[in-house]
């Protein structure tokens, strides 16, 4: 057991993975590793308290605060014997889908030499792979998990809204927000939720339901439905990326499912809605870090996209602007919301892309943020519905890992895990 | 390690006012219905009526965190 974790100690961090690494802590949990995690070594991203730990959400807002509390999340990961490495960069305050934003600096992808990560998950899923931990955790406000997973070539999944417990995360916003396993397995990924999902009287919004995800893991594929919209077709803007997704598709198929046309026709309107949702919790989210009792002021001490998250969520909120942008927001979310269920209907999941293009090379930074925004548009419909929806390996593009993404109806997270399986298990073959 | 960056304050409002006419634009047609804020129900009382597990350790952990500390409440600067 102890040999293993040394090994994972010995490896230099090449990839900027991790913002702080605790040996001696991790030695010491080593030592009374006992339970389902026993002597699986974990990095956790910076934006969930980890007692004694440096939790800055990658920001010098926070590069002095050690965190005084486990999140639920810790507790339950330290009881079931995991041991816990260190934590992980990612974009500063989740505020991003590239992984560059951090004050730590960027994180690097491990399998595209010289490319973005992806984000904001983007220690946690680099981590994975370039062999650093057994298992990670992410958060996903708006694919902040499934995006890195994809382009880092891990498995990442967000569970239905409430099913694990969100005390003691920083959070981004928090009505979309969950935190996620990652690792490089359906199964691991499956284990880990075991671990951490459950209902928590510290959150209100966290559900009370049976979790035993990995034990009831069945891959098998013969006849299950899957939905495919067709307007992901118009939005992916990678060629190789479509191909891929088609292949994927036909792989499916040849493993007895049976792939269904339906519609999301206000998949376009995902991006406008999730922004404005975002900007007004992530300003409410903020105003916590006034520099008084831990850190410093938020606003004299953050990257520009933070600033315009908040700068922009003020603005929203105040009374006179809150009907046209901000209530407009919350029933275009009704509408994606109904959407994705109405399309979910008569299928089992549906199944498409992670990302529309490939992740950009590092030395191509913009601030433009409706470049970095449009990554997310496959990924945010999940959040705004509270539903489950995962990302596993598809292969490459051009020699870069990508992903399908499997999305469920609210609390089917074992079906979208089990066509994952299924999925990995082709892949494997091919 | 980066320095936080120096950033124009008036230019990212001006640019953020700009996005945010364009998101509205794109939501012009969305019909008035029913608004979604949470996925699930919220309660307004979740946890027993009886007190909780304290964690003696926390306090000293969290005062360590505090710029100024005085008489056991956070010390904090007038606003300028």
């Amino acid at each position: 057991m102890s040999e293993h974790l040394e090994k994972l100690l010995e490896k230099d961090d090449k990839f900027n993975a991790f913002i702080k690494k605790y040996p001696e802590k991790a030695r010491e949990q080593a030592k009374h590793s006992k339970g389902r995690l026993a002597g699986k070594v974990l990095a956790i991203k910076s934006c969930i308290n980890v007692e004694g730990c440096l939790t800055s959400c990658a920001s010098k807002t926070l590069d002095n605060y050690i965190a005084p509390y486990d999140a639920t999340v810790i507790e339950r990961i330290k009881r079931d014997g995991g041991i816990i490495i260190g934590m992980a960069n990612m974009d500063e305050f989740a505020c991003g889908a590239t992984g560059d934003s951090s004050y730590y600096g960027p994180t690097e992808n491990p399998c595209a030499p010289g490319r973005i990560a992806g984000g904001s998950s983007s220690g946690s899923a680099a981590a994975v792979s370039a062999g650093y931990v057994d298992m990670a955790l992410g958060t996903d406000t708006g694919g902040s998990t499934r995006n890195p997973a994809c382009y880092c070539g891990v498995v990442g999944f967000k569970s239905t809204y409430g099913t694990v417990s969100r005390y003691g995360a920083c959070d981004m916003a928090m009505s979309l927000e969950q935190i996620c396993p990652m690792g490089n397995t359906v199964s691991d990924v499956a284990l880990l939720l075991d671990v951490i999902a459950g209902r928590d009287p510290k959150d209100a919004t966290s559900l009370d339901r049976r979790i035993d995800f990995s034990k009831n893991l069945n891959p098998n594929l013969k006849g299950k439905k899957l939905g495919y919209p067709k307007e992901f077709d118009e939005l992916i803007a990678d060629k190789g990326i479509r191909e891929n997704v088609h292949a994927s598709l036909e792989k499916l198929k040849d493993g007895g499912a049976k792939i269904i046309d339906v519609k999301l026709p206000s998949l376009s309107k995902a991006i406008p809605t999730y922004y404005l949702n975002v900007y007004v919790e992530f300003f409410s989210a903020t105003r916590k870090y006034d520099g008084r009792r831990f850190g410093h002021k938020i606003e004299e001490n953050c990257g520009e996209e933070v600033l315009r998250r908040i700068m922009l969520g003020s603005y929203i909120s105040q009374a006179e602007w809150q009907g046209k942008y901000y209530k407009k927001a919350l029933m275009a979310r009704s509408v994606i919301r109904n959407e994705l269920m109405r399309a979910l209907k008569d299928v089992d999941v549906l199944v498409g892309p992670v990302v529309p293009q490939l992740p950009r090379k590092l030395s191509e930074k913009t601030t433009d943020p409706k470049v970095n925004y449009a990554y997310d548009v496959f990924t945010v419909p999940a959040n705004l519905a509270g539903v489950p929806a995962g990302s596993v390996p598809a292969g490459t593009v051009n020699g870069i890992p990508t992903g399908l993404q499997v999305i469920g109806k609210p609390l089917e997270d074992q079906k979208v895990l089990d066509v994952m399986a299924g999925f990995e298990n082709i892949i494997k073959l091919t | 390690m980066s320095d936080a960056k120096k950033v124009d304050e008036k230019k990212i409002l001006e640019e953020g006012k700009k996005l945010l006419e364009e998101f509205s634009q794109a939501l012009k047609d969305v019909p008035e219905t029913e608004e979604t804020h949470y996925v699930v129900d919220l309660k307004n009382v979740t946890r027993p009526d009886a007190p909780g597990k304290c964690n003696a350790a926390f306090r000293g952990k969290f005062e360590k965190l505090a710029p100024g500390w005085d008489y056991g409440y956070v010390k904090v600067e007038k606003k300028k």
